[in-house]
């Protein structure tokens, strides 16, 4: 967003001082010094609203990390053991999973577990994998 | 004013070929197979924190954790642990990271208290142990020959006015803070390790260093615990299997 936009009036003078209502000193009183202040808010909360949804997306993954750990798993190995087991289960209901039924979360770690298991002794001898 | 060095040349022979030292002062055998080769104390032996003469023998369980009514407490023992290492999982249990309903937001932590930071340890050529001899040729021979055993490689700065103070930073080695106050050493990894925001200050207030065995916190179980003598077995007077025998 251009400056611009509230120097040439496309942007009125009553909006900006809407926006302009919690800061601080004469940003939130005198116009000139509230019309750079607003766009610069604009603008962050344009882009910040993006980024959000990056954000909750790390603090699914943090919780569900924390969670698996304390079954003894990684969060890197239980996607990669749900991905395996075709289960499509996305971060955000793991993380909802985690805190509120953490009995359903177990089976699914267990699912993921199964299938990241390290092959026996048995299936090491089967070259035909190879 | 130069005086012959023959007088540090040394008597015996050395007739072990494989034990090699690994510095002049004192005669530790290489083991190839230790976690680390090289290892540096703060002090030399004789200065080192020792444990009074007169306790109780004791024992540490590592680490303990204890729920309180305030939340979780984390009692730890440094004695024989990495500094970095300890100082990472010790920010991990402040930030609440271990925790489901973790929030960067909040302070949801645990509170951690660290205690033998006295006994902790820092791999490698961080400390150095003073080479200090009335004698300055053998001082001169030791930094001709070892040259990286005369620096202390660790260096920390404190800041008083970081700007406006002409007289700059304050500069301490890790071996002088150990000998000033060695819990600075593990507040300071700890608090490079977590986040720097504005909530740093309120985890650093859950983490409490003790240099010594003991903490002071009242209802807190200690880590480092006097070893019980087991009452000895006194075998039985009367035994169901010997009366059985008896009546067959």
């Amino acid at each position: 967003m251009l400056l611009s936009a509230v120097r040439f009036g496309r942007i009125p003078r009553e909006i900006v001082f809407a926006v302009a209502k919690g800061m601080y000193g004469r940003s939130k009183r005198c116009f000139k010094l509230a019309a750079v202040r607003v766009m610069k808010e604009l603008n962050h909360m344009y882009w910040l609203r993006k980024k959000r949804r990056k954000q909750m997306r790390i603090l699914w993954i943090t919780r569900i990390n924390a969670a698996s750990r304390e079954h003894g798993f990684l969060y890197s190995r239980l996607i990669s053991g749900l991905t395996r087991a075709n289960m499509a289960v996305d971060r955000k209901s793991l993380c909802i999973l985690a805190e509120t039924e953490p009995a359903s979360f177990k089976c699914v770690v267990d699912e993921a577990k199964r299938m990241m298991k390290r092959e026996t002794l048995e299936s090491a001898r089967n070259l035909s994998r190879f | 004013m130069f005086r012959s060095l023959g007088r540090f040349v040394r008597k015996t022979r050395r007739r072990d070929a494989s034990r090699t030292w690994q510095s002049f002062r004192d005669a530790k055998v290489i083991n190839p197979f230790s976690e680390y080769q090289w290892t540096s104390q703060p002090y030399p032996s004789y200065n080192m924190p020792r444990v009074a003469r007169d306790v109780r023998p004791h024992r540490t369980l590592k680490a303990i954790s204890h729920c309180d009514e305030k939340g979780w407490w984390h009692i730890l023992d440094a004695q024989g642990r990495d500094v970095g290492k300890l100082a990472a999982f010790a920010s991990r249990l402040l930030q609440g990271k271990h925790r489901c309903d973790y929030a960067p937001d909040r302070v949801k932590g645990d509170s951690v208290i660290i205690v033998n930071a006295i006994h902790v340890f820092f791999p490698g050529h961080t400390w150095v142990r003073h080479c200090l001899s009335s004698n300055f040729f053998l001082t001169l021979l030791l930094c001709l020959f070892q040259p990286h055993l005369c620096k202390d490689t660790k260096i920390y700065r404190f800041w008083r006015n970081r700007r406006t103070d002409p007289r700059g930073a304050k500069v301490l080695t890790a071996t002088r803070l150990m000998m000033l106050n060695p819990s600075i050493i593990i507040s300071q990894a700890v608090k490079g390790m977590l986040p720097n925001n504005l909530l740093r200050n309120n985890f650093l207030r859950r983490l409490y260093c003790y240099p010594g065995a003991i903490h002071p916190h009242w209802g807190m179980p200690q880590v480092i615990v006097p070893v019980e003598k087991r009452p000895e077995m006194i075998p039985d007077a009367f035994t169901f299997e010997a009366e059985v025998r008896q009546s067959e």
